[in-house]
């Protein structure tokens, strides 16, 4: 058990602490799966939360250059688009792999035989 | 064997589309037309999610990136069948689509919906794009609406009565 508690909070070391957070977390995961790039407005209307957030975050995001930004005109209007980079899929998956660790210790904590 | 992408190649031949996967645009256009292709009857077997930027399909978005070139040049093997032009006529008489859009993402939706819920009435319809895609108009989604169920409709359903009807109104519109 002192193991995996041991091998948990080695991981956390290694994790972004900016990264966490559940915006954050949730942007990242939705730009892995949609390979191509989220606009702007589709994030907005998935996450439900305020311009300033929205846009707070993934300025914080680009500075760590977890994503990156380019513009596209759709419809005589330019939008902004979003992606996940190299760095910022090594992040995700480093904090995947640290949910899997939660997940063994949170488990076990309350198994006197494991 | 014939592989998804190659249906999706000769797809993208048959509607005269240009296809550059470098451009945002071009990939969007393919994400909803093959959605478009497949819930109207075209074999490709992709799992399409409906949110977010929906209808889209991350392993058709990998097919895609994996066959950049073949893509890019047009090169299928695939023979189109009588019944894949049949579906596929259908989506190049709604050519307007690949001009606007918005109003592709709008009728792939409300294609995907109908074809899930056919009951769903028009006004569930178009509180439930609303819903999902705050931004766009109410005029694309009710053009949306109308595109999707012209895409979806079986000439079988046209009656002598129906046709007759449609007629007159023609005429009354000229």
């Amino acid at each position: 058990m002192s193991d995996s508690v041991q091998t948990f909070l080695e991981a956390s070391n290694r994790i972004n602490s900016r990264t966490v957070s559940l915006t954050r977390f949730q942007i990242l995961t939705l730009l892995a799966y949609f390979k191509d790039g989220l606009q702007y407005r589709e994030l907005k209307a998935t996450l439900g939360i305020s311009d300033g957030k929205l846009i707070s975050n993934l300025n914080l995001l680009m500075i760590m250059h977890y994503i990156k930004k380019f513009v596209v005109e759709i419809d005589h209007k330019k939008l902004d688009v979003y992606t996940l980079t190299k760095e910022g899929k090594k992040e995700l998956e480093k904090m995947t792999a640290w949910m899997k660790l939660i997940q063994i210790v949170a488990q076990h904590g309350g198994d006197e035989n494991w | 064997m014939v592989n998804n992408i190659d249906k999706v190649i000769a797809t993208l031949r048959f509607l005269e589309l240009k296809p550059d996967i470098e451009s945002y645009k071009w990939r969007f256009l393919i994400q909803k037309t093959t959605h478009l292709a497949q819930s109207l009857g075209l074999q490709t077997n992709y799992y399409f999610t409906i949110y977010v930027a929906g209808p889209y399909s991350p392993s058709l978005a990998m097919d895609y990136y994996n066959h950049r070139d073949q893509v890019n040049s047009l090169q299928s093997d695939y023979e189109l069948t009588s019944s894949d032009i049949e579906i596929l006529s259908k989506i190049k008489a709604c050519c307007d689509l690949y001009h606007d859009l918005s109003l592709m993402e709008c009728t792939s939706t409300i294609v995907h919906y109908m074809k899930a819920m056919p009951n769903m009435k028009d006004e569930d319809l178009f509180a439930t794009v609303k819903s999902l895609k705050p931004y766009l108009s109410d005029s694309t989604c009710v053009i949306g609406i109308s595109k999707a169920k012209e895409l979806l409709f079986i000439p079988e359903y046209l009656t002598k009565e129906l046709k007759k009807e449609m007629d007159e109104w023609e005429k009354v519109e000229d």
